[in-house]
């Protein structure tokens, strides 16, 4: 029986592991539109190597300022950094 | 018998990979930590099972699971170690936490910052070694109940009767 338990678990968890991150959800009307973004988002400094629309979020692979690969969300309205994760 | 070390090693696995499901990848260095441990963990449990006598000795296994066609006709047989799909069952959840954990790293890499493709692989890869993990379990079950020995008990304490 527990271990019935465990594998629903598994089962349920399966679906979550992938999400990136928790923007706000906006309605799309309201998200800026993606050509401004990623202008917006390299005017910060950043280098965009992929852009993508992740979930409620805009989502950049890229390298930040100093060069370091760096992932990061951004609020698809405002664009301030969800989360972010800038390697060594 | 199970040794210590397998035991510790299957329970630590098994936690790693569900907290790994529920881990976020998104720019979360823990999820890339927790697989590096995981995958530490089976080339540990594989130099085990090259150095230790007994059940854990891989070459025991391997001629265990070679038996498993002609198992699965009278699967009721216990085994003091693995039983042959047991065996086979080991190996392939092994073989799937390494190719993860290698391709988890590969996303790492400058080549393949941002790949999409390469994301999806290890999804997939990651999805099946979950879905593996359910077998195993549910397994796990069934043998117990045709056997009628208590396996998790075993995996537990460590005793198993033949």
């Amino acid at each position: 029986m527990k271990k019935t338990a465990v594998a629903m678990i598994l089962c349920f968890a399966a679906g979550a592991a992938f999400a990136g991150a928790n923007c706000p959800k906006y309605p799309k009307a309201e998200w800026m539109p993606q050509d401004q973004a990623r202008t917006k988002i390299q005017a910060m400094g950043y280098k965009i190597d992929k852009f993508k629309v992740d979930g409620n979020c805009y989502e950049i692979y890229g390298q930040n300022k100093e060069g370091k690969k760096a992932e990061v969300y951004f609020d698809a309205k405002t664009l301030d950094v969800v989360k972010a994760e800038i390697r060594k | 018998m199970w040794d210590p070390l397998v035991r510790s090693v299957h329970w630590s696995l098994a936690a790693l990979i569900v907290v790994e499901l529920f881990n976020e990848a998104g720019a979360n260095p823990w999820h890339r930590y927790f697989g590096y441990v995981a995958a530490a963990l089976v080339v540990a449990r594989l130099a085990w099972g090259f150095g230790s006598r007994g059940h854990a000795r891989l070459s025991s296994m391997a001629a265990s699971a070679r038996r498993a066609p002609s198992y699965f006709r009278r699967p009721a047989t216990p085994a003091a170690g693995h039983t042959p799909p047991g065996a086979l069952m080991a190996f392939a959840l092994w073989a799937l936490v390494l190719l993860v954990a290698l391709t988890g790293w590969m996303l790492g890499l400058d080549a393949f910052w941002g790949d999409e493709g390469l994301q999806r692989i290890h999804e997939v890869l990651a999805y099946a070694l979950a879905a593996f993990a359910v077998v195993h379990v549910i397994a796990a079950l069934v043998a117990s109940y045709l056997q009628r020995v208590n396996l998790i008990k075993s995996m537990i304490t460590g005793n198993k009767p033949a």
